[in-house]
């Protein structure tokens, strides 16, 4: 799991650095080595982490429905944050190429 | 807690079409239609940045000083580099396509680039595109035909250009863009394929002859 800051620790970039954001951009959109994952932070049950289905749906709505209680929580998307896991399987395909 | 902004922060920060078109990449773009859909609009930034600078990539009367089309199409091209697109000049597919953009899962978006003097040299570029370089495979059929203008009159010559295009080749058919009289697509079944290839024909407007430089004309001179 990579979170923003591991980015600004390994990269001492800040999110909001274009280079840094180009080599994510490249790395998930071009190369599917990296994929966007998000977790919800509840303050009542503390992280939730998103399934693929319930991530979707925030992307389409914009909004975010609670995973557990099914309502739309207000301002859901301020408590909501990106992180990337690694792909291994795609990198193991781009080394044996 | 997560290191780092919220999804709300994001897109908070991200003002410019530049940024917004990043972070879409960041978050992934799996999906053919977003893909080139992510790209024209990309293009769309780049022209009106490239109209913006028309003074010094075609300065006045210095037909000398113009850029070249190799020139005009790197500078298009640069933007959507810094947006986070794998975006290659002249690489081989299918052979030296003027611009390639490459996504995850075999996705090719190609676009052509003409400096345009008449409408068979369009052609022959419209062909190239559509009948060399395009693969005609599906996740690969959206491309575009950039013309770079260093005259006036372009929403004349686009029409001209299409109702050309038209005559041209039987099974092609054609629409507006919507709220843009310098564009339109059209779609024609890809000759090897007989997938729909679909091209987004986008004119590139670099005229510049400012009235202000002349000297006014005398009055009264006798």
């Amino acid at each position: 799991m990579l979170t923003f800051g591991d980015f600004k620790r390994i990269a001492g970039a800040d999110y909001d650095q274009e280079e840094l954001q180009r080599a994510i951009a490249i790395l998930v959109s071009r190369f599917h080595a990296l994929e966007m994952r998000l977790v919800f932070i509840d303050n009542d049950e503390g992280p939730i982490y998103l399934k693929p289905d319930e991530q979707q749906d925030f992307i389409e709505r914009g909004q975010l429905i609670h995973p557990h209680r099914g309502v739309l929580v207000e301002g859901g998307e301020k408590n909501t944050f990106p992180y990337y896991i690694a792909r291994p399987q795609t990198l193991l395909e781009e080394v044996a190429e | 807690m997560i290191e780092g902004p919220s999804w709300a922060q994001l897109d908070f920060a991200a003002k410019t079409t530049p940024e917004k078109i990043r972070l879409e990449l960041m978050r992934g773009v799996t999906l053919y239609e977003k893909f080139s859909d992510l790209i024209e609009t990309a293009l769309n930034y780049s022209i009106g940045e490239m109209v913006k600078a028309k003074n010094i990539i075609n300065p006045a009367s210095q037909k000398k000083d113009r850029m070249d089309e190799d020139q005009l199409t790197l500078t298009l091209s640069g933007p959507l580099k810094g947006m986070g697109f794998d975006i290659s000049h002249s690489t081989n597919v299918g052979g030296n396509c003027d611009i390639v953009v490459e996504g995850g899962s075999e996705m090719i978006w190609i676009g052509e680039a003409k400096i345009y003097s008449d409408y068979g040299k369009l052609m022959g570029g419209f062909q190239q595109l559509c009948d060399r370089y395009s693969s005609g495979m599906p996740n690969q059929n959206r491309c575009g035909m950039l013309i770079y203008f260093f005259a006036g009159q372009v929403a004349h010559v686009m029409e001209e250009w299409r109702k050309y295009v038209g005559d041209a080749r039987e099974h092609l058919t054609s629409i507006d863009v919507a709220g843009n009289t310098l564009q339109f697509r059209t779609s024609e079944p890809h000759g090897a394929t007989q997938v729909a290839l679909n091209v987004l024909h986008m004119a590139v407007p670099l005229m510049h002859e400012p009235t202000d430089v002349a000297a006014p004309p005398k009055r009264g001179a006798a």
